[in-house]
């Protein structure tokens, strides 16, 4: 039995339509699959330089805040030292015009008497020894000189010791511009007793500094321990 | 005659159906390379955006710097000048008390010495 043309015909017919609905199905899961992995790839390029630049951003935006806080930081300590400064500046001021103020009150004859005598004694005592040498201002030479006597016997009262020579240094003289007072010398130059007016203004205002802060600044709410 | 022609025909549309799906592979490998180009552009849209927001913020940074300088030096400022006003009310009392210590001299004997 064969097929008459009109068969065969149709036959072929059915298999090239076979064939090209094959290929148009398989055109469209090509066409499907490249779709969906261009989205794949696609999004997974976006999102792994997304977090990238994510990253890298943030990191800049956390430097200038740490810029922000360095500054304000930074500031802070100056201030906090301009101030400080600017204290010990009063302080400082303070110690100044309290010499100014010995210098003239030094001036007056009848109290730098009882000072300079007191300076002496002072002197004495705390050297005890059996030769001393005075030291003093040019100006004060003559006083010194009448001062000595009444020092020496205060002295000898006092310790019920009888020899000691008192000499006052005639070729050294203390500044002109010195406020007063006497430097006392013993073992030929090597105990050394600082007893001028500047030197006890010195003394005398390191050890009130703590009560001059405190009138001057306020009593310093930070501090923890007062003995 | 006609089976020849119709096994040709059968080859011809086989020969098309491949070209149709090579093609349509090409395509796809082609569309797959796209990714990368439509990528990098997304990209690049989405830095430009994040560095037109940090650029704001650097600005805003800056203006703050100034300011926050400015506000600081006049606080110290008025810090400073209530030091002065404090000091010039107590400076006297201080004084007098500095020179009362001064001058009070207490010439004494050291506490070993005395019998």
């Amino acid at each position: 039995m064969s097929l008459n043309d009109d068969d065969v015909a149709k036959q072929i017919q059915h298999m090239i339509a076979f064939i090209q609905q094959e290929a148009v199905e398989k055109v469209e899961e090509i066409e499907a699959k490249a779709e969906e992995e261009f989205n794949i790839e696609k999004s997974r390029l976006v999102s792994q330089q997304r977090a990238k630049i994510i990253e890298y951003y943030d990191k800049k935006e956390k430097q200038i805040e740490l810029q922000r806080k360095i500054q304000h930081s930074n500031l802070a300590n100056a201030s906090r030292l301009s101030i400080l400064k600017a204290r010990d500046d009063y302080v400082q001021a303070l110690k100044e015009e309290a010499r100014k103020q010995l210098s003239i009150l030094t001036q007056d004859r009848s109290k730098y008497q009882t000072i300079l005598s007191n300076l002496i004694a002072q002197g004495l005592f705390l050297l005890m020894e059996k030769e001393i040498n005075l030291r003093c201002r040019r100006n004060d030479y003559e006083l010194v000189q009448q001062l000595i006597p009444d020092a020496i016997q205060r002295y000898k009262q006092e310790l019920k010791q009888n020899d000691i020579k008192v000499t006052i240094d005639d070729k050294n003289f203390l500044a002109e511009d010195s406020a007063g007072g006497v430097e006392l010398y013993a073992m030929g130059g090597k105990i050394k007793v600082s007893n001028t007016i500047e030197a006890r203004l010195a003394m005398i205002f390191n050890q009130i500094l703590p009560e001059i802060r405190e009138k001057l600044f306020g009593v310093n709410q930070n501090r923890k321990y007062h003995d | 005659m006609l089976q020849s022609r119709g096994v040709s025909d059968l080859l011809a549309a086989e020969k098309k159906a491949q070209e149709l799906i090579e093609e349509a592979r090409k395509r796809k490998n082609k569309r797959i390379k796209d990714a990368q180009s439509e990528a990098k552009a997304e990209i690049e849209h989405f830095k430009a955006d994040r560095e037109r927001q940090y650029k704001i913020l650097e600005q805003q940074q800056l203006g703050n710097r100034t300011q926050m300088t400015e506000q600081s030096s006049k606080e110290t400022q008025i810090q400073i000048g209530a030091l002065k006003s404090q000091y010039e009310s107590n400076k006297q009392q201080l004084l007098q008390r500095i020179i009362t210590l001064v001058c009070d001299i207490k010439p004494e004997a050291h506490m070993n010495a005395r019998f």
